[in-house]
């Protein structure tokens, strides 16, 4: 139509000049038309109201029913609306949401469909990008975008049911078999008085009221406050396992996360892996904490994180273990150990930490690693699969 | 998913509905222009005195389309297009003649064979016959050239398979580009035509037909062409969305023709209420408007002034102040006379109103058209970018701006100036009021000499000394003496002559009252000439 437009002004100067009435009205219908349109489709666009409804946090391997309502808060109608949303190519295999409709006055538009939740991430959905234009196809057509909305999708969680971590903290809520961590406040029984038990075990009331002297049997207890370095660098992971090892990292440390909440224990997640929400990308620390709350804080942040080129192990590792205080089990995880880290870890333990380290993936020098860690006397288990993960517990 | 795509079976019936609407918006546009071209020709051959073409051409341009359509699309072989062209023109021709023989009544019907015993081939051929073959074959003609674009926009389901797969390639915007441009060119050569039959030119006999009728014909082409634009876009949309992979509602072509009835005809209920018509050129007009204006600027000072100037002189007159000899001028309501203006009507406002109301819809749709092609063309967007034509009218518009807000403030400081000396007026006379000096002349000696004490002490206020409430005047007149020890020869008597006037029954004559009024203008300009730090001893 724009191609018309100077045509047609030439032509209705000179119907002006020729005082041409029916002339007149002809350019007078057709630059109406062309404005009408014009003004029609901005309207129609800027009267729109457009909402997103799904459950923004999900776990791996549920469907996720997304709700997209488009409403036409004008009296004018909308002729044809040609939408346009955008998936995450992990969520719906590149398949993307294209429809045309109309809308009447004040009309409305619900389409449902679904997204899997294959792959654990921080997933964008959307952007939606609406175009409309005018009936006779005069104008350009105009379009809006209205901004995606995130999707979080926590990682993969196996059940820990036989994980026994080392702790040098006493009396917390987990049963040990080292009766130096005797819990006086979890009375286990009562029996008769021997030479060399501490009088303040004694139970006095006991004692008056059966006329022997009886001494408290305590259970002993540790409290586990478990420390998660996460190491996601791309250098710590070998190039054929890569993407699997660092999954199974994930996967390590929010079932350790997981288990750690259930058994009502302190929990910290440290990584160097990079974080899209953080600025410069750097993840930031969780220090130990307990609670529903920060679980939910921690495998958001797995759920984020992706491996990438970041700091050197070294550095990092004597920057977290500064952060952690005495007792604290410290978990490596990683792909790849080097002297160096194990030094670092074998400092932590002379600090008063237990470090403990998980391999993942396929370690290809796995018997002098394992060598290494028996000789600082830190424990070593290795993941190549969630199975291996869930089995974790037994030192090798 | 909400919406199911359409099956093949709907898809072609849908096609077929689009298909049968497109012919019939062609044939009626045929029609309107058989219309104006029908008295067109009656302009330079009296004789062509016909009265049913448009329906004639309807009729046979429908047929012809059809015929194509069936020839190309359903039958798309064996069929001899010669043949079947030469079959359908002696058809043409036939029912032409028949619709000849029948002008202007039935009567003329025997009248025209008994004609052909005279010589057939020129009784049979005649001027009006070759006429309307002509225009016949220009119909023809134009159902040929409408034809192919609208067969390449039509939806052909294996055509598009084969398009999406890249196996061909089908080119629908310039196919639309093409109906477009012959759509303009027959409305802009019947809208020429139109204006030749209504202009005044001498050679052109009168047409009995009203402009109205020409008008109704021509918005109703321009309706049909629109519709039928729209049908082709849609056409366009639809493959697009097709090759896209996009789900269309399958109601969207019924929804989209009936919107586009519905656009177009607010496009003609707002159409017809423009003004087209105006006796009042663009100079005048624009005289007049200025005229307007300048007007409306004078009474809004009028407005202004004449509250203020009437209020100043309502204050005087109550204040018994005398007016000057030269009695200001008082400002006058200005009255609005357009001159220039020459009109036929017997209303000539209600003519120079329609006249500007034409003007400024006429500027406006210039405007906005120009900046929407400007919008639309990069490189004349660029262009003007470049000779920075918006940068100095953005300064030119600044400069404006400055210009006005510095009048505004002008203006507003001198009413502001005006209100204060209004209110410095009032205060002002406050002040004046406790002055005795006017009541003292009038009034008996005792009193006027209490008053003159009464000044003594607001002066003596006003000078650095007040005077307390429990103070005597004799505590006062200490006080002063402390205060100012050179005026203690006259304080002394003066309160002496106020305490012997307020607390005595001492007769006061008015040379006592002379004696205190002196005494009191001595003390004060020995305080006056101390304060300015010229000590000076009276007497």
């Amino acid at each position: 139509m724009a191609d018309f437009l100077p045509f047609l002004i030439f032509l209705m100067i000179l119907a002006v000049f020729l005082q041409a009435g029916p002339a007149l009205t002809v350019f007078y219908m057709i630059i109406g038309t062309f404005l009408l349109g014009l003004w029609w489709q901005k309207r129609a666009l800027s009267h729109l109201k457009v909402s997103r409804h799904f459950i923004d946090h999900a776990y791996l391997g549920e469907t996720i029913q997304i709700q997209l309502i488009i409403e036409n808060t004008s009296l004018l109608p909308i002729l044809w609306l040609e939408i346009h949303e955008s998936l995450p190519v992990n969520l719906r295999a590149g398949r993307d949401i294209k429809e045309v409709f109309s809308l009447g006055l004040r009309g409305k538009k619900t389409i449902r469909y679904e997204i899997n939740a294959f792959k654990r991430g921080y997933y964008p959905i959307g952007p939606l990008v609406i175009e409309s234009g005018d009936p006779l196809g005069l104008t350009k057509p105009s379009h809006i975008t209205i901004p995606e909305t995130p999707l979080t999708i926590y990682p993969r969680i196996v059940d820990l049911a036989a994980l026994g971590l080392p702790s040098r903290s006493p009396f917390g809520t987990i049963r040990n078999e080292n009766p130096v961590y005797e819990d006086p406040t979890r009375l286990m029984g009562k029996r008769g008085f021997q030479n060399g038990d501490s009088v303040r075990k004694i139970d006095w009331k006991s004692s008056a009221s059966s006329g022997e002297l009886l001494v408290k049997l305590y259970e002993a207890s540790i409290a586990i406050e478990l420390a998660v370095l996460l190491d996601l660098d791309k250098a710590s992971y070998d190039i054929d396992s890569f993407f699997d090892a660092t999954e199974l990292a994930v996967t390590a440390a929010a079932s350790l996360a997981a288990w750690s909440k259930r058994h009502q224990q302190s929990v910290g997640l440290f990584t160097n892996g990079l974080d899209p929400l953080a600025v410069n990308t750097r993840a930031h620390a969780l220090p130990p904490r307990k609670g529903a709350g920060h679980l939910i804080s921690l495998l958001e942040l797995l759920a984020r994180i992706q491996p990438g080129t970041s700091s050197p192990v070294g550095s990092w590792l004597e920057d977290v273990q500064g952060r952690l205080s005495w007792g604290t089990t410290l978990l490596f995880i990683s792909g790849k150990l080097s002297p160096e880290t194990f030094n670092q870890l074998f400092q932590a333990r002379k600090a008063g930490l237990n470090p403990v380290i998980l391999m993942t993936g396929r370690p290809q020098d796995l018997q002098t690693d394992r060598t290494f860690a028996a000789g600082y006397h830190i424990p070593l288990y290795t993941a190549s699969s969630p199975f291996e993960v869930q089995a974790l517990g037994m030192p090798q | 998913m909400t919406s199911q795509p359409s099956s093949p079976n709907s898809t072609q019936d849908s096609q077929r509905f689009v298909t049968l609407i497109n012919f019939l918006l062609v044939s009626g546009m045929l029609s309107c222009l058989a219309f104006i071209t029908n008295h067109f020709i009656g302009i330079f051959y009296a004789e062509w005195e016909v009265t049913g073409l448009p329906v004639l051409i309807f009729l046979l341009s429908f047929e012809s389309l059809l015929v194509l359509y069936i020839q190309s699309r359903v039958v798309r072989y064996g069929t001899n297009p010669f043949l079947s062209t030469v079959a359908e023109w002696v058809l043409f021709l036939l029912i032409g003649k028949l619709f000849l023989m029948f002008q202007p009544g039935a009567e003329n019907f025997w009248q025209e064979i008994l004609s052909w015993q005279n010589g057939f081939l020129s009784a049979f051929f005649d001027v009006r016959y070759g006429l309307l073959v002509f225009f016949l074959f220009i119909i023809w003609g134009l159902t040929r050239i409408f034809s192919p674009p609208l067969y390449q926009l039509e939806e052909d389901q294996e055509l598009m398979e084969q398009e999406k797969l890249g196996v061909t390639f089908n080119d629908r915007q310039e196919a639309r580009r093409s109906l477009m441009g012959l759509v303009f060119i027959l409305g802009f050569v019947m809208v020429g035509m139109t204006t030749i039959l209504k202009s005044d030119t001498e050679f052109i006999p009168l047409i009995q037909t009203p402009t109205r009728a020409f008008v109704i014909a021509l918005i109703l082409y321009f309706s049909l062409a629109f519709i039928f634009l729209a049908l082709n876009h849609y056409a366009i949309q639809k493959a697009r969305w097709y090759f896209n992979d996009i789900n269309v509602n399958p109601d969207l072509a019924k929804r989209w023709l009936l919107f586009t009835v519905v656009f177009i005809a607010v496009v003609i209920l707002l159409t017809v209420f423009l003004p087209t018509d105006f006796t009042v050129g663009f100079l005048p007009v624009a005289q007049a408007v200025f005229k307007g204006v300048l007007y409306i600027f004078g009474l809004l000072q009028f407005l202004f002034i004449f509250p203020i100037s009437f209020a100043i002189t309502l204050i005087s007159s109550l204040l018994g102040l005398q007016q000057s000899e030269q009695t200001p001028t008082q400002p006058a309501l200005p009255e609005f006379i357009p001159e220039n203006i020459q009109t036929t009507g017997e209303l000539p406002w209600w003519e120079l109103v329609k006249s500007v109301l034409f003007w400024l819809v006429f500027i406006v749709v210039i405007v906005l058209a120009v900046r929407y092609y400007i919008n639309n063309h990069q490189g004349l967007k660029a262009f003007f970018e470049r000779i920075r034509i918006k940068a100095w009218l953005v300064s030119f518009w600044k400069w404006v701006k400055r210009g006005l807000q510095k009048v505004s403030e002008a203006a507003s400081e001198t009413v502001q100036k005006g209100f204060q000396q209004i209110r410095d007026y009032f205060t002002e006379r406050e002040v004046r009021l406790p002055s005795l000096k006017d009541l003292i002349r009038h009034l008996p000696p005792r009193q006027a000499l209490i008053l003159t004490y009464l000044d003594w002490v607001h002066w003596n206020d006003k000078h650095g000394l007040e005077r307390k409430s429990s103070q005597t005047p004799l505590e006062y007149a200490q006080a002063v003496n402390q205060r100012w020890p050179d005026l203690k020869d006259y304080i002394t008597p003066f309160t002496n002559d106020f305490i012997a006037a307020r607390y005595t029954s001492q007769p006061i004559d008015k040379d006592q009252l002379e004696e205190a009024q002196s005494l009191l203008a001595t003390m004060k300009t020995a305080i006056l000439e101390q304060q300015s730090g010229l000590i000076e001893k009276p007497g």
